[in-house]
């Protein structure tokens, strides 16, 4: 083997690349992970359409919560498994021995749960449609906003699936730690934004929020980057 | 390449209340097969994790290949192979997809012929598009083994290895640790089975009381007599084993 | 105790007299605010908690930082003690800022108002943050845990406030903030509160300090009773 060859950039990207192939590939072989994702997402939007047939509500007001709190809980459950499933195989004492550094590791999985939470959340909100018969609004926007805030959660996710992944009780654990810090921060915005997009509003008119909620990814991207050296080590 | 591979002073480690490594040296040869016996919860594990970089001790110094520090832990880590009692493998991935996986993050040149090597090696070859999962005890273990000797490592440490591996495995582990030795590999490992520990064991030591006994010049009879002293004294915890 | 006995009394004589002299100066000394009416006087305590707190989170938030660089678990112990007491301040701070709005506004709480926002915002975080401590065992792991948890808690604060500023920039507060200037009497006794609370929080957070090394110092003596014989390692 030649080290110095190897310690370059190259290896760096195809190290994450690696990670990350392996986590889509784990990710689908295990369906009955997805398909209870898929069923968690469509049992908190029927209980959506069952409350709110019983009270007087405005479609178009609550679009937006409905929609972001069916990502939150959907989301969550795709984001536990992510470390912890490392801790219960041993396989993280492997990862840790590679010669590759903890942020690697992390934008691997970053990138892959992105993905897998992505498209969940398009589901979702393709469902949401079907249970409430809304006027749509304008798609592109609305799709950007759900991209946007997407990518801080699951970076901001990630990080916390690795704190919780470590310790006692973790399936309870990771919500716990993630909403006080996730729902005042990416979630309020873009719950706003897309309250907004609902409300008949394009990008153009968002500029503030979309900056913001950019402003949280970068943020939340770089802790993770910077961060996640010290969950990893033992 | 220094003649001393690894060099470990003074190192402690606690879990909570408890102290299970206590002012611990230990130095490796290249070339050594060094074999550790010691019983269950003496901290046999904890100490080959500390030597593998896993785990940091609370206090003491390690030095692998003359490097040390955080500086050179990757130098270091590809260097090092490790192998727990615990196979470590992903059961959604194939036998071929495991090792592919540490292929990249080693950056092995030209990996797939490794990788049939390593998996002819082990003899899980005809195996190799199965899921993990699938595989009994013994064959995750063997596969395991291939995953940890995949980088050439010059340094190799087992924890175990002998457990849930049959007779057939058994022996095939040791022709390959023997073989692997004569290119001029560094093993350590450790184990209660006396019998396939001292077959290949070119140092032998016994772990008690948080410190290592080591016994080179006793003859495999001998340190069997001893190592059962050590285990009965174990228990009643005064005086001992000081040397 | 050691060295640091003597200030810890001195800290504690002087929380004690500035917090009798508070009392005395809030409800006696100090007259009745022209708009707000008696209620107003639970003012001067909200705020001298709320005050405390927030140092109490930004000692946390330091000592996690000074943990992650420097792995002295008495940087962990000082974060840890400090999120506590913070705990108790933020509590009597968020109750005492309810009674007070139920007094002036006629309501128990205003989502709109940021200083209740992020007030109750960092209270989830470092409730998130002790439940973390307490489903992890002791040592290192725990400390590393929860000084990542720590800093990106802390951080999120500023971040919901930009949130909350988005947020408010289109639901603009319905109920105009209570007029009256504070006069001089006022100011005075809400200084003395503050400074009551901050050197209560000093000398808690010091005897606490005390505490956790007394323990350290149990484990210490117990090791060194090991080295000759005494505990059986197995």
């Amino acid at each position: 083997m030649k080290p110095e060859a190897a310690l370059k950039g190259g290896s760096k990207i195809s190290a994450t690349k690696a990670i990350f192939i392996k986590e889509l590939k784990i990710e689908f072989r295990n369906k009955q992970m997805i398909n209870s994702m898929l069923i968690l997402a469509l049992m908190v939007l029927a209980s959506f359409r069952f409350i709110f047939s019983f009270i007087d509500f405005s479609e178009t007001e609550l679009a937006a919560p409905i929609l972001w709190v069916t990502f939150f809980f959907s989301g969550m459950f795709a984001l536990a498994p992510i470390y912890q499933r490392e801790v219960e195989q041993g396989t993280k004492e492997c990862l840790t021995l590679a010669p590759i550094s903890a942020s690697t590791i992390f934008f691997g999985k970053f990138f892959s749960s992105f993905l897998v939470i992505m498209g969940l959340n398009l589901f979702s909100m393709v469902l949401f449609f079907v249970f409430f018969s809304q006027p749509f609004p304008d798609m592109i926007s609305l799709i950007t906003i759900i991209v946007l805030g997407t990518i801080g959660f699951v970076a901001l996710g990630n990080l916390i699936s690795a704190i919780s992944a470590n310790i006692s009780q973790s399936q309870v654990m990771l919500p716990v730690l993630l909403i006080p810090i996730l729902l005042f921060t990416v979630v309020m915005t873009s719950v706003e934004a897309t309250y907004q997009i609902f409300d008949g509003q394009t990008l153009a008119d968002l500029a503030d929020g979309i900056k913001l909620i950019l402003a949280f990814d970068i943020i939340f991207v770089a802790s993770g980057y910077l961060l996640i050296d010290y969950l990893m080590e033992e | 390449m220094p003649d001393e591979i690894l060099i470990a002073s003074g190192i402690r480690r606690s879990f909570g209340k408890k102290m299970v490594l206590n002012d611990l040296d230990l130095q490796l040869n290249k070339g050594d097969i060094y074999v550790l016996f010691g019983s269950n919860g003496v901290g046999k594990t904890t100490l080959v994790k500390i030597l593998a970089t896993l785990i940091h001790s609370d206090k003491g110094d390690i030095t692998h290949f003359g490097m040390n520090g955080e500086d050179d832990i990757k130098d270091i880590r590809r260097k090092i192979g490790f192998m727990s009692h615990e196979p470590y493998l992903y059961r959604d991935l194939t036998a071929s997809e495991n090792l592919d996986l540490f292929a990249d993050l080693y950056s092995i040149p030209d990996k797939e012929k490794r990788i049939e090597e390593m998996l002819k090696m082990v003899e899980l070859y005809h195996r190799s598009y199965d899921r993990v999962g699938s595989f009994s005890r013994g064959m995750k273990q063997r596969l395991a083994l291939a995953r940890t000797l995949l980088h050439s490592p010059d340094m190799v440490f087992l924890d175990e290895p002998y457990s849930g591996l049959d007779l057939n495995a058994q022996a095939m582990l040791n022709r390959v640790i023997k073989k692997m030795n004569e290119e001029g590999v560094t093993f350590f490992l450790i184990t209660h089975d006396l019998e396939k520990g001292l077959e290949i064991a070119t140092r032998k030591g016994i772990l008690a009381k948080g410190k290592i006994v080591e016994k080179p010049e006793a003859s495999s009879q001998d340190f069997i007599t001893q190592y059962k002293e050590i285990l009965e004294t174990r228990g009643g915890a005064k005086g001992g084993i000081q040397n | 105790m050691k060295r640091s006995g003597i200030l810890t009394i001195i800290m504690m004589l002087a929380a004690a007299i500035l917090t009798f002299t508070g009392i005395y100066l809030a409800f006696v000394w100090a007259p009745t605010h022209e708009t707000m009416g008696e209620v107003q006087r639970i003012f001067y305590f909200h705020v001298a908690s709320a005050w405390v707190s927030y140092l109490a989170f930004i000692i946390t938030f330091i000592g996690s930082l000074l943990y992650l660089k420097t792995e002295d678990m008495k940087y962990d112990i000082l974060a840890f003690s400090s999120a506590e007491i913070g705990i108790v301040f933020c509590t009597i701070a968020i109750i005492t800022g309810g009674l007070w709005a139920q007094g002036v506004w006629g309501v128990f709480w205003i989502w709109e108002d940021m200083k209740l926002f992020l007030t109750l915002v960092m209270w989830l975080v470092f409730i998130a943050y002790l439940a973390l401590r307490a489903n992890s065992d002791p040592g290192k792991a725990r400390a590393r845990l929860s000084a990542v948890f720590g800093i990106i808690g802390f951080m999120c604060i500023p971040l919901s406030f930009a949130a909350n500023r988005i947020w408010t920039q289109y639901h603009p507060t319905v109920i105009a903030s209570a007029g009256g200037s504070l006069q001089t009497s006022m100011v005075l006794t809400l200084v003395t509160a503050v400074f009551a609370f901050t050197f209560l929080y000093f000398s808690i957070l010091m005897i606490k300090l005390d505490i956790e090394k007394m323990k350290e110092e149990i484990e210490e003596i117990k090791q060194e009773i090991g080295d000759n014989g005494e505990i059986d390692y197995g």
